[in-house]
């Protein structure tokens, strides 16, 4: 069996951000990523992040991710490829499914003093009559096509939902030579940043307000998309009906939180949907209710790259002083700016939400440790 | 609440499950109380077989046929379809010593009168293709059935739930009210009380609580197995199948030589085909309180051992394991039983990993004790009162 | 203002607001005008600015405001915006025209001395314009600025180039599926009628429903149909989400051959 100081399970910009923080201490650091490459979500966010200089605003996050890796390869930090944690045991023992060739994979166990969460995040379904034909697919799943593999998901595609991961997507799929139909959102009101929105309107792409998809047709895959208003009781407004002419629907429902990794290291789990839904409740370090297992970005409730980056850096920082590699005061301090960052990146129209289900996530772990 | 019951019975797995069932089938007024829901643990975290090449000839093997009988019976009564299927099992022998200790061992069943083949490695062969070649020969029971162990939770209460039966789930026992002679008057719970004169014990794993509470000391211990579970895909097996391994793993009192890597964890592979197409594998056997975490090892050694004797699984997935905690007891025989010194106070547990195939029986000797009735069997094996000597 | 329902914020908008550039401003030369309404955490607008004519401040979530006198129209800012959304106006040119320098994020083929379709806010065709410049710096990072010569009218509406779309919207009677026939465990092949099957036989949960359905139990184990399921029992029963749970995850996480579960291990 692999020993070693920390684990980190999920090499994204949280994931990334607590290797470089701990390992720059001193700490030897594992990183274990289900891809083919490291980096995340990062890579397939090809727009510039919104942010200050020192969240390192105005950068493309692909840009982002090469820099995180560069820092990493340069700190020495181990990254597995390829390498799909299929479970966490009592110990902090962490099963490892390894490929090894095009054929060969290989399980392996590591244990580590210390092991950060840093999994992230799996899209939210939406049920509607047609929803499992093929053409119909996440909206992050067309992303990951469009600008990690380069493949175009449809040539007409309607998008669902209009909070920040639908519009950024539509806009990129527009980038990439697509066209997008129309966006829809069941809300009377958009619910992304009116930047992103407004990107899409000046090119003419329609948002539906107040619309849900009623049902995709098509027998071989989706060709057809029928919408219509919604009530504020969620029945359709008869005669409102629009068909579209489309090849392609891209779901942006949100996302939910990845919790196996939590949950099999009997982390104590809390529901706020402000965050996604199930997610560890963890304490200013960011150590979960099981001692010595650290959470950190989507997985720890769902937000974004940047506050990830910050949440990962706070886990490094404790870690290292955890382990001793950094001294107290100056671990304080380091930790102190980290939430002074993420402070300033909840703040704003989308922010006061996160900030209160933040806050209930470290009230709930000092409940729970307090018995 | 605050009502008032025949019998309430605690603990709605398979064996209190099937106790409401053949209670209210006598006509009695009937509480079943769960902590959680119906079918949340032991017997949603097990495979389901009725088997007969698993017991010891004599009262053991007798329990087993005659569970398989009742499981016929049951799929007429009960309108929920809990899978029944009745499609034989295969052991198989991996040496030459474990076929030689096998055929004797076979030779007493069929002598007993139970339908039973002796295969060599080419009939075994023809009956499951997939199988490692090498195998000594094996062992086919005709008679072996199997069922989906919570749906027959379902079958059992939706048969009756309304008709006699009242379903209190996510409902917490908090003490058995006893009066002055000790005699059982009522069940308190976190939602009430219930009053009743007869109380029955059918919480597995969680029995010793329950016992507890009258000031009984019931010896059951947690014994932990692994499960493991494919994906749906084409049938690789078409019948159980299990290394005749799995006798040792439950009775040490075969002596045989098997993988010490399984031994460490009592593994023994068990193969069972399911209503979704994919496959059961297990099992394993272990002591480790209450924890029901799968451990990588343990499945690691499952895995190994299933593609020892079924080397097609190499390139299937596994997409989910799961452990559950059987009510083991020393003896291998469960309390079926009324305790004497708590009158009203019944105990149905202790089945270990026959709680499935003996639910139907165990229900049925419970209600038959409860109405006075003579026993349709010999119960003295099962009695509490083996502990007072 | 419709911003919020639409997505388009108007020049009206921004004038009540007050914050757009006065037509004084505009006549004597290109300005910037940050059209970021919304408290957004964000401030390259104010670090990328090299006369320091933009001011956000230390709460990032502060609107930027455009100091009309220190700018002078440089487009640096433009380029440095994540949200697209600072333009650059120029009524000083004539009379009868003005400029409009706006980022541009995709594909194209357009020369300077191009005449194209402008489109406003709303991507509307409101004029021709003819492209003056197209600027592709380093700093920009990909981000292209087009600088548009429009009818001086259309300075204040003209935000990017016209796309061409055919859009049909056809009425069309509603097919009457049910809602019970609706797939919701795609790996196993669960109904939403069979999910409400379950919920009426007594399920109250996630793991109740599983049990009686198998929906949750297949490959994906869940991942996908928990929250449809969770939903569907939110309505038929009103539970809470503690209530109704979610899937217990198990090893393995993602689905891995028996083959490598069972393979020997390194010591």
């Amino acid at each position: 069996m692999k020993q070693c100081e920390m684990l980190v399970i999920g090499g994204g910009p949280a994931g990334l951000s607590a290797a470089i923080e701990a390992a720059e201490a001193g700490v030897k650091v594992i990183i274990v990523d289900a891809n083919e490459k490291a980096g995340g979500q990062l890579f397939k966010q090809i727009h510039k992040f919104f942010g200050s200089s020192m969240h390192r605003a105005g950068i493309r996050g692909m840009n982002i991710g090469q820099e995180l890796l560069e820092r990493c390869e340069k700190l020495g930090v181990e990254i597995w490829l390829d390498s799909l944690a299929i479970g966490m045991y009592k110990g902090n023992i962490v099963a490892v499914d390894v490929k090894k060739s095009l054929t060969e994979h290989k399980l392996e166990k590591i244990q580590a003093k210390k092991v950060v969460i840093a999994t992230g995040a799996s899209e939210n379904a939406v049920r509607f009559p047609g929803w499992t034909l093929p053409g119909v697919m996440g909206a992050g799943a067309a992303q990951t096509m469009v600008n990690f593999h380069r493949v175009l998901p449809g040539k007409k595609v309607l998008m669902i939902g209009s909070g920040n991961v639908g519009l950024i997507v539509s806009y990129q799929l527009m980038q990439a030579g697509a066209e997008i139909v129309g966006i829809v959102e069941a809300q009377p009101k958009i619910n992304g940043y009116a930047v992103h929105a407004s990107k899409l309107t000046r090119e003419g792409i329609p948002i539906y307000t107040g619309y849900t998809i009623v049902e995709a047709c098509g027998d071989e895959r989706v060709n057809k998309a029928i919408i219509a208003k919604v009530n504020p009781d969620w029945s359709i407004e008869p005669g409102t009906e629009i068909t579209l002419d489309i090849d392609t629907i891209a779901i942006g429902a949100g996302l939910k939180p990845l919790i196996g990794m939590s949950y099999m290291s009997n982390c104590h789990l809390m529901n706020d949907r402000f965050l996604g839904g199930w997610a560890p409740c963890h304490n200013y370090s960011m150590e979960t209710t099981t001692k010595d297992v650290y959470v950190a970005g989507d997985a720890s409730g769902v937000e974004e790259a940047n506050t990830a980056i910050e949440e990962g850096k706070v886990c490094g920082i404790a870690i290292a002083q955890a382990l001793g590699y950094l001294e107290e005061k100056k671990a304080e301090q380091m930790k102190k700016d980290a939430w002074g960052r993420l402070a300033g990146l909840r703040e704003g129209a989308h922010g006061a939400e996160r900030t209160a289900a933040k806050e209930r996530q470290l009230l709930e772990y000092k409940k729970v440790m307090e018995g | 609440m605050n009502k008032t019951y025949d019998v309430v019975i605690v603990g709605a797995g398979v064996i209190g499950t099937s106790c409401a069932y053949h209670l209210v089938k006598k006509g009695f007024q009937v509480a079943l109380v769960e902590k959680k829901d119906l079918a949340r643990e032991t017997s949603s975290h097990c495979d389901a077989v009725a088997l007969i090449p698993d017991k010891m000839p004599g009262i053991d093997a007798a329990m087993g046929y005659a569970s398989i009988q009742r499981f016929k019976e049951l799929e007429k009564e009960l309108d929920y379809d809990f899978e029944f299927h009745q499609n034989g099992s295969l052991h198989l022998c991996e040496t030459d010593q474990e076929m030689e200790i096998a055929t004797k061992y076979a030779n007493d069943l069929i002598a007993e009168g139970y339908a039973i083949d002796i295969l060599n490695p080419q009939e075994l062969l023809e009956k499951e293709p997939f199988l490692a070649t090498d195998l000594k020969g094996g062992l086919f029971s005709h008679e072996c059935c199997g069922v989906n162990p919570y749906k027959l939770c379902f079958a059992f209460v939706d048969a009756v739930e309304g008709k006699g039966l009242d379903v209190y789930t996510h409902t917490t026992v908090t003490d058995i009210k006893r009066d002055a002679e000790n005699n059982v008057v009522g069940v308190e719970t976190d939602k009430g009380i219930l009053k009743t004169n007869k109380v029955v014990n059918c919480c597995g794993v969680w029995a010793p609580e329950i016992g507890k509470m009258v000031g009984i000391d019931i010896p059951i211990k947690p014994r932990k197995g692994v499960i493991l579970i494919s994906g749906a895909g084409f049938p690789i097996c078409k019948q159980k199948i299990h290394e005749f391994g799995y006798m040792v793993s439950k009775f040490d009192d075969i002596q045989c030589e098997r993988d010490p890597e399984a031994e460490k964890y009592n593994v023994a592979f068990t193969i069972e085909p399911s209503a979704g197409n994919n496959v059961l594998i297990g099992s394993s056997r272990n002591f480790d309180g209450y924890d029901v975490d799968a451990e990588i090892d343990i499945i690691r050694v499952i895995a190994k051992r299933a593609v020892r004797f079924l080397p097609i699984l190499k390139d299937i997935n596994c997409i989910r394991s799961y452990a559950g905690v059987r009510p083991f007891i020393e003896e291998h025989l469960p309390l079926i039983t009324h305790v004497k010194e708590i009158p009203g106070y019944y105990i149905a547990a202790g089945h270990e990993g026959d709680g499935i195939s003996m639910s139907p029986l165990t229900g049925r000797l419970i209600s038959e004790m409860i109405a006075g009735e003579e026993p349709c069997m010999d119960v003295s094996p099962f009695s509490f009162s083996r502990y007072n000597k | 203002m419709k911003l919020k329902e639409t997505g388009v914020l108007t020049t009206a908008d921004l004038k009540e607001m007050g914050r757009y550039p006065s037509e004084e401003r505009m006549k004597k030369g290109p300005v910037a005008v940050a059209e970021c309404v919304q408290d957004i955490p964000c401030n390259p607008c104010e670090t990328s600015c090299p006369f320091k004519a933009i001011h956000v401040g230390e709460n990032i979530s502060n609107l930027p405001n455009v100091n009309v006198d220190v700018c002078n129209g440089c487009t640096t800012c433009v380029a440095a915006c994540s949200g697209l959304a600072i333009f650059v106006l120029d009524k000083s040119y004539s009379d009868s025209v003005g400029k409009v320098s706006f980022p541009y994020e995709y594909g194209h083929s357009f020369k300077v001395n191009d005449v194209v379709k402008a489109a406003d806010r709303s991507g509307k065709n409101v004029c021709d314009g003819k492209i003056l410049k197209i600027t592709n710096t380093q700093k920009a990072d990909k981000t292209t600025i087009i600088t548009l010569e429009v009818p001086i009218e259309w300075v204040d509406e003209v935000r990017s180039i016209y796309r061409d779309r055919q859009q049909q919207l056809v009425k069309e009677v509603l097919s009457e599926k049910l809602g019970d026939d609706v797939m919701v465990c795609r790996c196993e092949e669960i109904t939403a009628g069979e999910i409400r099957a379950a919920i009426r036989q007594g399920a109250t949960d996630i793991t109740g429903v599983k049990l009686r359905t198998r929906a949750g139990m297949g490959l994906c184990q869940g991942r996908t149909c928990e929250a449809l399921v969770n939903q569907i029992i939110r309505q038929e029963l009103g539970n809470s989400p503690e209530e109704i749970g979610f899937s217990t995850p198990r090893t393995p996480q993602r689905p891995v051959t028996f083959g490598t579960l069972g393979g020997d291990l390194d010591e």
